[in-house]
């Protein structure tokens, strides 16, 4: 975490965000059960690092708009989990009902549009990424095997604009996808980023 | 009403409302087939019930043995109709139907009609096999196996609607529950799963109640239905549509099942609460 002290922003890839915002508790009142998403303690425990610090965190518009995918592949990803499925009293091999999946997925997008309110969070509408770092970006990946993106897929071009605001606005780039974060040296050894860290890798 | 069926104006547009159904005869009988080899000089028109459980039918399938038959058959200025909804045969559960109607335009087959219409609630394959010989003496060749034929009565009781309208809302869940994984697509199949459990609820609520809230989950349903047949074709496309406006109708549908105390908020929804399959 102390990679990350003394910048005024710190950006976040939109997992990062819906991370810090996946903790729901069934029923809203007199909850029985809080499902929390895997990697939240660790987005919530770097988050408030930043913000006891009076450090904000930013992201770009173009990442902000696959917030809804984004939700969507968390909340399925956990809610297929047999430790919420056994939370939930459901017997093995019976499958969260679609409604409680709804239900998580409209609570951690609420979660999430309220961040645009808070004062340590800030939405970056203005940032258009360089056409040609894009294109560097774009074969420096095309250009590495496969094994080495791991589970990851190959990064689209959300990310690497994200990458690119990174070392456009030069913020550190806090991330969970280890398809980008796997490169981090080389990237800033090529001039093709800024400070790259896994959300994982930081240590409360 | 007998043999001239469904030729009222109101009938041909019986999925617009539910008021048309005062209009609708008590009891019609009419002909589907599905057979897909016929083609048919003919108008089509979608017949979609405009209230799950409109219809209880009484079939004669003609696939056994009995049907081996070839009868001589050629419909001409015959007025079709698709009809898509539920049936259920006098008995058994629930079952999605999907067939044509053929609906007489000459003077020929409007006396088949009414000579169907004479037959009474039980047919049997003599009395059907004479009629249309009777009615057709010298029409062309159609294999009858193709056919299906159908006693068609309007008019459930309100307690089985909910049921009626349970199937169908299940049965695009499923389907839609099938589809490729997205944020509008767990909108749309939590919805509808939501809408499910409610209606397995409803059931123990007054008739008053069944019919208000039957209704909402039923125009909620037309929604969703359509959604799935706009994107039926392309449905990795609907991740990229904004359906906020689904939102908004199922958070007001939320609000008529909690506020008729049927079913809760998906916020206060406790996991007890969903009624097991």
């Amino acid at each position: 975490m102390q990679r990350l002290r003394g910048f005024p922003y710190i950006a976040y890839d939109t997992n990062c965000l819906v991370y810090y915002c996946f903790e729901v508790d069934i029923p809203e009142t007199n909850p029985k059960l809080t499902v929390r998403g895997r990697l939240t303690p660790q987005a919530r425990a770097v988050t408030e690092f930043l913000k006891s610090n009076q450090q904000k965190v930013t992201t770009t518009q173009a990442a902000y708009d696959e917030l809804k995918e984004c939700i969507f592949n968390a909340v399925d990803d956990r809610m297929g989990d047999r430790e919420v499925e056994s939370m939930l009293g459901l017997p093995q091999g019976k499958k969260v009902p679609d409604q409680l999946k709804l239900r998580v997925q409209q609570a951690v997008e609420r979660h999430v549009t309220k961040l645009e309110r808070k004062g340590w969070f800030v939405l970056d509408r203005e940032f258009c990424p360089d056409l040609s770092t894009l294109q560097r970006l774009q074969r420096f990946f095309d250009g590495q095997d496969a094994h080495r993106f791991g589970r990851s897929k190959k990064p689209k071009t959300v990310d690497m604009e994200l990458v690119a605001f990174g070392l456009a606005r030069q913020f550190p780039l806090v991330t969970n996808d280890r398809g980008i974060s796997n490169f981090a040296s080389e990237l800033a050894s090529s001039g093709l980023s800024y400070k790259i860290h896994n959300l994982m890798d930081l240590v409360p | 009403m007998t043999g001239n069926l469904a030729f009222a104006e109101s009938w041909y547009r019986l999925s617009e409302t539910e008021a048309d159904l005062a209009t609708a005869p008590h009891v019609i009988r009419v002909c589907s087939t599905s057979a897909n080899a016929i083609q048919w000089p003919a108008t089509r028109h979608i017949l979609s019930p405009s209230f799950p459980g409109l219809f209880t039918t009484r079939q004669l399938n003609l696939f056994g043995d009995e049907s081996s038959d070839i009868m001589a058959v050629v419909p001409s200025g015959t007025l079709f109709l698709e009809q898509k909804g539920l049936y259920k045969n006098e008995g058994d559960p629930w079952s999605r139907i999907q067939s044509t109607l053929f609906i007489v335009g000459s003077v020929a087959h409007q006396t088949f009609l009414e000579s169907m219409a004479l037959i009474p609630t039980s047919y049997d394959w003599d009395a059907l096999s004479g009629i249309i010989s009777n009615t057709f003496p010298t029409a062309g060749r159609l294999d009858l196996r193709c056919f299906n034929f159908w006693a068609v009565t309007k008019g459930l009781g309100s307690s089985d609607q909910p049921e009626a309208l349970r199937v169908q809302v299940q049965e695009l869940h499923d389907e839609v529950a099938m589809w490729p994984g997205s944020y509008n697509q767990l909108l749309l199949a939590g919805s509808l799963d939501y809408c499910v459990s409610a209606l397995t609820k409803l059931k123990r609520s007054p008739a008053a109640v069944q019919m208000h809230v039957s209704s909402a989950i039923k125009r909620y349903y037309d929604l969703c239905a359509g959604i799935a047949e706009q994107y039926g074709e392309t449905k990795s496309s609907l991740r990229r549509i904004n359906l906020q406006s689904l939102q908004d109708k199922f958070d007001l549908l939320q609000e008529t099942c909690a506020e008729a105390q049927v079913y809760p908020r998906l916020k206060d929804l406790d996991p007890m609460d969903i009624p097991l399959d």
